[in-house]
């Protein structure tokens, strides 16, 4: 085991903001959001707990990760992200006290989602420290951007509010349910590819949508 | 030549009957059920139905704008708009119209690629998407025979539909010969059963649609509803409520068939249709909602290749019957061949797991057994892994231990690789 | 006999009316996975049902503990992962011993297809109705048998996309997510307006 660690690639980090979107372009974490994400304070809230749990877990699993035996690693990782679920529960009830009451078990589902089990241990263990550090903000990062604009025109067109604030008449309030969450997601997973199509060089590889894992 | 053959969906076109006339038949088949619904509702109708039109073409027009695709001339898009209002209470809303045109056209049928791909029944999809969001804008009716404000707020008096006190297990207050009329209050469409059977039978009649697909899922229903009665008194009542209430009839007819998502070949469409009349018969039973129509219709749609799939397996099988038969028996024979040939060789063939380890222990022990034979050569058989190893099932390395067999097994390889290059 | 009619009631609640994927939207990703691997539906569903009803009768005692706590948001998910680690060591020795050949297919995705969103959540979700032992149970094994069927019913999806002339900013997850929407618009119908929470 000594072969070397991934360096530090920042344009690689930096496509998991958009080019490599957690949700949009891989397809990852799909339910949660579908689910639980019906307004803004919501969005947020799993934007928060996502963070706390996929920036530790890959640096967890680029540090120690080869040094377990590799049937354990899963349950390490989970076991981890486990605990990181007692921050991230701090930090959203610095905002809202009954967030994770009207979430239900979608906050915790992001626990076991496929970023902390599956990536960490295709990807991380073989990334040094930082590269690991690096992609988890990004892959956060794109992730909470999912997550706020979904939130953020369910609400709008929902219940007509945003952040809880009334600013308009409710239009079509079956949005919060979770299929409008699965059709919602889709059509921006279509813009954000009609985006990727218009700023898009032509020599650069497709991300592709087929990654999922 | 292959090149020149596309692959397309149905609606086919065949002899003088075009696509376009398939459309324009069954717009006119529409139009007397709107002149029905005018004539116990008012002008309220034809503007909704109006409205529904010119919102589904305008969405299928931006929907090709946006995909930056020619449009292309399409009658199927206002079928949609027709249908959509025709399903909902006469006094609806306009904006619950053109929001149900927005999913039928912009969710269900622009991203699988239009006219020809859609997978799903459009009007069925937009429809059951606004009824979950304003149950109670949707199903609540108007009563007949009042005319009903333009524009502004309506001011007619609401009751519930039939198929609602058959949800709760009443007999409703209306006689089978309203509900045959048409005075019933129900979705503006679908309750003149008398006009809408006589427009089904002018589509089937002018080839438009087919008559399996509705009398199958009828028939089914009808026998379910005689089997498990809902409401006391005679099972021709009941039978009679449960047919004419909902929009079963209309759906049967206008819906059902659509034919890019019913099934292709007629075994097929009489297998979806008992497969929705048992569908909408549970849904309508055990469901909590009254589109049970809507529901089991988009459920249905998801299979409507499989049926085609199992009728094409269950038709090859009886129309091949005797050569079917045949090359069993000759198969079986040639099997009972094998086995006496290979019983006449009598090989001692060692089956070893592909687990490498195994494999080692195994092959030492070969060896250690074989070494009064030095002359013998192992082969092995080992196919190349695959990268995922996916294949749950176990591949067996077959070897041979005395020299006389192992012309049988050589041959057997042989056949293999001549195989594969052919294939190659 | 009312425990069988209650335990049956409760599956066939859980397969249809609260489908894991339809109307829960659980486990997407480990299903989009799965769906492209149609010969391995029938063993990760059979684990998964184990997995559930293991972890289930395992946390059944446990949940009072902890379900009132003040914490329990956090303590509740961290209590059935820990559960869940525990039916992983079990079920990872089970099948090394008893199933060598499996598993060396299974290997590293056991992990995977221990710890899912499908997994934990079919532990949460009678967890959080309180359901009784027997609910629970049934519940579990309904959430794999909805979760197996909703696989296949997907896959099927899937295959039949390859067929349509579909746009090219909507190929690949746009069109997979806007078919499961519709597919689980389908099953409300059975469940009506009122959402499960």
């Amino acid at each position: 085991m000594t072969e070397t660690k991934e360096k530090l690639n920042l344009k690689e980090s930096l496509a998991y903001i958009f080019f490599r979107n957690p949700v949009l372009v891989l397809g990852l974490v799909i339910g949660q959001l579908a689910a639980g994400d019906t307004n803004l304070q919501n969005g947020a809230a799993l934007s928060v707990t996502y963070f706390f749990i996929v920036v530790p877990v890959l640096v967890f699993a680029s540090v120690i990760g080869k040094k377990l035996p590799e049937w354990l690693r899963p349950m390490c990782y989970a076991l981890v992200s486990a605990v990181m679920l007692i921050p991230a529960y701090f930090v959203c009830g610095t905002f809202s006290a009954t967030i994770y009451d009207s979430m239900g078990i979608y906050p915790a589902l992001l626990a076991v989602s496929t970023v902390p089990i599956v990536y960490s241990s295709k990807f991380a263990e073989k990334q040094n420290p930082v590269t690991a550090l690096m992609n988890g903000v990004c892959l956060a990062i794109g992730f909470a951007l999912t997550a706020i604009i979904l939130g953020a025109a369910r609400e709008f067109f929902g219940s007509g509010s945003l952040w809880g604030i009334k600013i308009a008449e409710a239009a079509f309030p079956a949005v919060k349910l979770p299929f409008w969450g699965f059709i919602l997601l889709g059509f921006m997973a279509a813009i954000a590819n009609l985006i990727k199509d218009l700023i898009k060089k032509p020599e650069e590889a497709p991300a592709g949508g087929e990654e999922k894992a | 030549m292959k090149e020149n053959l596309m692959f397309q969906n149905a609606p086919h076109v065949r002899q003088s009957e075009s696509v376009v006339t398939m459309m324009w038949d069954v717009v006119l088949a529409l139009l007397p059920v709107y002149l029905m619904s005018f004539f116990y509702h008012g002008p309220r109708s034809l503007v909704l139905g109006f409205c529904g039109v010119v919102s589904c073409t305008v969405f299928s027009l931006f929907g090709s704008i946006v995909l930056r695709e020619k449009p292309v001339p399409d009658l199927t898009p206002a079928i949609t708009g027709l249908i959509i209002p025709l399903l909902m209470p006469a006094d609806i809303p306009y904006f619950v119209i053109i929001a149900a045109c927005a999913v039928a056209i912009l969710v269900v049928k622009v991203p699988f690629g239009g006219t020809g791909n859609n997978l799903f029944n459009p009007a069925a999809v937009g429809f059951a998407s606004v009824a979950i969001c304003w149950p109670e804008k949707v199903f609540s009716y108007p009563v007949t025979m009042q005319s009903i404000e333009v524009f502004g707020e309506t001011t007619v008096q609401k009751v519930q539909s039939p198929a609602y006190s058959l949800a709760l297990g009443a007999v409703p207050d209306y006689e089978v010969l309203d509900m045959l009329l048409g005075s019933a209050p129900g979705p503006m469409g679908a309750t003149n059963i008398l006009v809408l059977v006589a427009c089904g039978i002018f589509l089937i009649v002018r080839k438009a649609v087919n008559w399996v697909s509705p009398v199958s899922f009828l028939a089914s229903y009808a026998v379910l509803c005689v089997s498990f009665p809902r409401i006391g008194g005679s099972a021709f009542d009941a039978l009679c409520y449960e047919l004419f209430s909902g929009m079963l009839i209309f759906g049967a007819f206008f819906m059902l068939t659509e034919p890019v998502t019913s099934p292709k070949r007629d075994f097929g469409k009489l297998m979806a249709g008992v497969a929705t009349g048992v569908a909408v018969f549970l849904f309508r039973y055990f469901g909590e909602f009254e589109m049970g129509f809507a529901s089991a219709l988009i459920l249905m749609n998801v299979f409507s290749p499989l049926f085609d799939e199992a009728c094409e397996g269950v038709l090859h099988v009886y129309r091949h019957r005797d050569s079917l038969i045949r090359s069993f028996k000759a198969e079986n024979q040639r099997r009972k061949a094998e086995k006496a040939e290979k019983a006449a060789a009598e090989p001692v063939v060692r089956v070893i797991k592909k687990n490498e380890q195994a494999e080692k222990a195994a092959a030492e022990e070969l060896s250690d057994a074989a070494l009064p034979n030095d002359s013998e050569s192992f082969e092995k058989q080992e196919e190349v892994p695959e990268e995922n190893a996916v294949s749950a099932e176990d591949e067996d390395i077959v070897r041979q231990e005395e020299p006389e067999t192992e012309e049988i097994d050589l041959s057997a390889e042989n056949e293999k690789s001549e195989e594969e290059e052919a294939v190659q | 006999m009312t425990y069988i009619f209650q335990f049956f009631t409760m599956m066939l609640t859980a397969v249809f009316a609260e489908n894991l994927i339809f109307t829960r939207a659980l486990g997407t990703s480990w299903m989009f996975y799965l769906v492209k691997r149609p010969k391995e539906v029938v063993k990760y569903t059979l684990l998964l049902i184990c997995v559930t009803t293991l972890s289930g009768l395992i946390g059944y005692p446990i949940r009072g503990l902890v379900y009132d706590h003040e914490y329990r948001h956090f303590l509740v998910p961290m209590v059935y992962i820990g559960v869940m680690a525990l039916v992983y060591i079990a079920v990872y020795f089970f099948i090394k011993k008893v199933f060598p050949n499996e598993f060396e297919n299974i290997g590293m995705n056991l992990g995977v297809a221990v710890f899912n969103c499908a997994a934990l959540g079919g532990l949460l979700v009678p967890a959080g109705e309180r359901l009784d032992l027997i609910s629970t149970l049934g519940y579990g094994i309904g959430m794999g048998l909805g979760f197996g069927i909703a696989v296949v019913v997907m896959g099927y999806g899937i295959t039949r996309l390859e067929y349509c002339r579909v746009p090219k900013i909507f190929r690949g997850v746009p069109i997979a997510l806007i078919y499961l929407g519709l597919l689980s618009l389908a099953f409300y119908g059975l469940i009506g307006h009122q959402l499960p929470t």
